[in-house]
């Protein structure tokens, strides 16, 4: 499986959403990035952010595409075409975030559309820690805790 | 496979080497000539001049390491049988523009006056010299003290090479791929070979090999019947017919067998461009072709531009570009516990 970098703005929105955020009300959006030829890696550069039609609640986050979409031409037309949607990020209220079946299934779900890169990437924000998953033949799989 | 032509057109505009956008070397050139004009010694014979090299054949790319360079050549009016040591002439050009810049340097196969930005070379211009017989001409070679041997003129054809590249594809549009197809080869060759040395083929072996083995590729649009190029099968087509080139040839030196390639210039003096290469070095060069091979047919079965395009990376370096198409990013659904 091909390496995956993250933008240093990236991990400050991530740390800032672990400071600042209300944990009692789930957040989330999309994950963008790069193909990145000198680090033979893909790179994520972007998130976006919940928009008001998204349903949240303490325990779940159901992202529309309202909002995220615009937000991914903007990039893609921006950056000549070169950043791309890599996958989802959303915020559970625990340290040690836990995927559950429906996150689990949806990812699953997600994987299996025309993407443009093989593999997604799916991100929990806990209030101690970050944990990346992806998915491999159907089966998701932990790569990075940060 | 999903089709590449706009990233290599957008790869080829990147690596290219556009002397128009460059004027600070094209005046280095005329501020040079001028010099060269009225400096020469007295005894030196008259002579004009000619652009050669691959500015000449339109098959420049921008240098690694920003080192532009630009090859003029020297006509100069003379029997060459009057000058036994070629050296002679050359040392006309060397009087003239001495002083003119850090490093004047008689080399080889010319005299190289070098211009430094901050320290590091940023451009040099490379004169050749020749003997202009009839229009036939020779070309000076040796340094100033190279054994007697190694001080010769050589029968060449620098302007044959120019109009015979000119000439080889009448459509301009072919000639344009075949153009594009020696570039992105001397691209791959700076990404994968050490500059120094003899360890990469040079880039007028590489010219060469593309006169004879490259041919256009492209498709006939049923709509307007107007001609879509198609570079990535051209540059596979390309690199598959090099690698059949190579043989298996034993070493007795080293008792070990290499894969070893020869391909003669198609002028004028006709020699093996690859001779300077060990065969070790055209085994190495045979491995890379072959790696370059495996990676064009693993691109060719991805089904996603963004996974083919990162392929060919590997292969070019990271100015080739990696696009991706839009992104749809649908709906999604989370939650971290079930509630009713």
């Amino acid at each position: 499986m091909r390496n995956l970098k993250i933008d240093d703005s990236i991990m400050i929105e991530i740390s800032s959403i672990q400071s600042k955020h209300n944990f009692n009300r789930e957040t989330g959006g999309i994950l963008v990035g790069v193909y990145d030829a000198r680090q033979k890696a893909v790179r994520i550069t972007d998130m976006s952010f919940a928009y008001s039609s998204d349903k949240r609640n303490r325990f779940y986050f159901n992202r529309k595409s309202k909002g995220h979409q615009e937000y991914i031409d903007e990039l893609w037309e921006k950056s000549a075409h070169t950043k791309a949607y890599l996958g989802e990020w959303h915020t559970h209220n625990q340290d040690v975030p836990m995927p559950s079946l429906i996150d689990k299934n949806s990812w699953r779900r997600i994987a299996k559309q025309p993407n443009n890169f093989d593999n997604c990437y799916f991100m929990i924000i806990g209030r101690k820690c970050t944990i990346i998953w992806t998915v491999e033949n159907n089966t998701v799989i932990e790569i990075e805790r940060i | 496979m999903v089709n590449l032509q706009t990233e290599f057109i957008e790869f080829h505009k990147a690596i290219k080497l556009s002397y128009s956008s460059n004027t600070e070397l094209c005046e280095k050139r005329e501020t040079l000539l001028k010099k060269l004009k009225e400096n020469m010694p007295d005894e030196a014979a008259s002579f004009d001049h000619f652009n050669q090299g691959s500015y000449a054949m339109h098959t420049g790319i921008k240098p690694n390491d920003g080192d532009y360079d630009i090859d003029v050549g020297l006509r100069f009016s003379i029997n060459h049988l009057d000058y036994p040591d070629p050296i002679a002439v050359k040392q006309w050009v060397y009087d003239a523009l001495e002083g003119h810049t850090k490093s004047v340097e008689i080399r080889r196969s010319c005299v190289t006056i070098t211009y430094q930005e901050e320290g590091e070379d940023a451009y040099h211009v490379d004169f050749a010299c020749y003997a202009d017989e009839n229009d036939k001409l020779y070309i000076a070679k040796g340094k100033r003290y190279s054994e007697d041997d190694k001080r010769y003129w050589e029968l060449s054809d620098p302007l044959g090479l120019i109009e015979k590249m000119e000439k080889r594809f009448s459509d301009k549009d072919d000639r344009a791929q075949f153009r594009r197809i020696i570039r992105y080869m001397k691209k791959w060759k700076n990404v994968h070979f050490e500059i120094s040395g003899n360890s990469a083929p040079t880039g007028i072996a590489i010219t060469s090999l593309a006169y004879y083995m490259f041919s256009p590729k492209y498709e006939n649009n049923i709509v307007d019947n107007k001609r879509v190029y198609d570079d990535f099968h051209a540059l596979k087509s390309f690199v598959e017919q090099i690698n059949s080139a190579f043989k298996y040839q034993y070493n007795s030196d080293d008792a070990e067998y290499y894969y070893t390639i020869e391909q003669n210039l198609f002028v004028e003096p006709y020699n093996d461009l690859f001779k300077k290469m060990s065969m070790k070095q055209q085994d190495e060069f045979h491995s890379k072709i072959v790696d370059m091979i495996s990676k064009l047919n693993d691109a060719e079965k991805k089904e996603k531009k963004a996974e083919a395009c990162a392929i060919m990376t590997e292969i070019f370096g990271e100015e080739f570009p990696v696009k991706t198409d839009r992104s749809y990013v649908g709906h999604s659904e989370s939650a971290s516990c079930l509630k009713k």
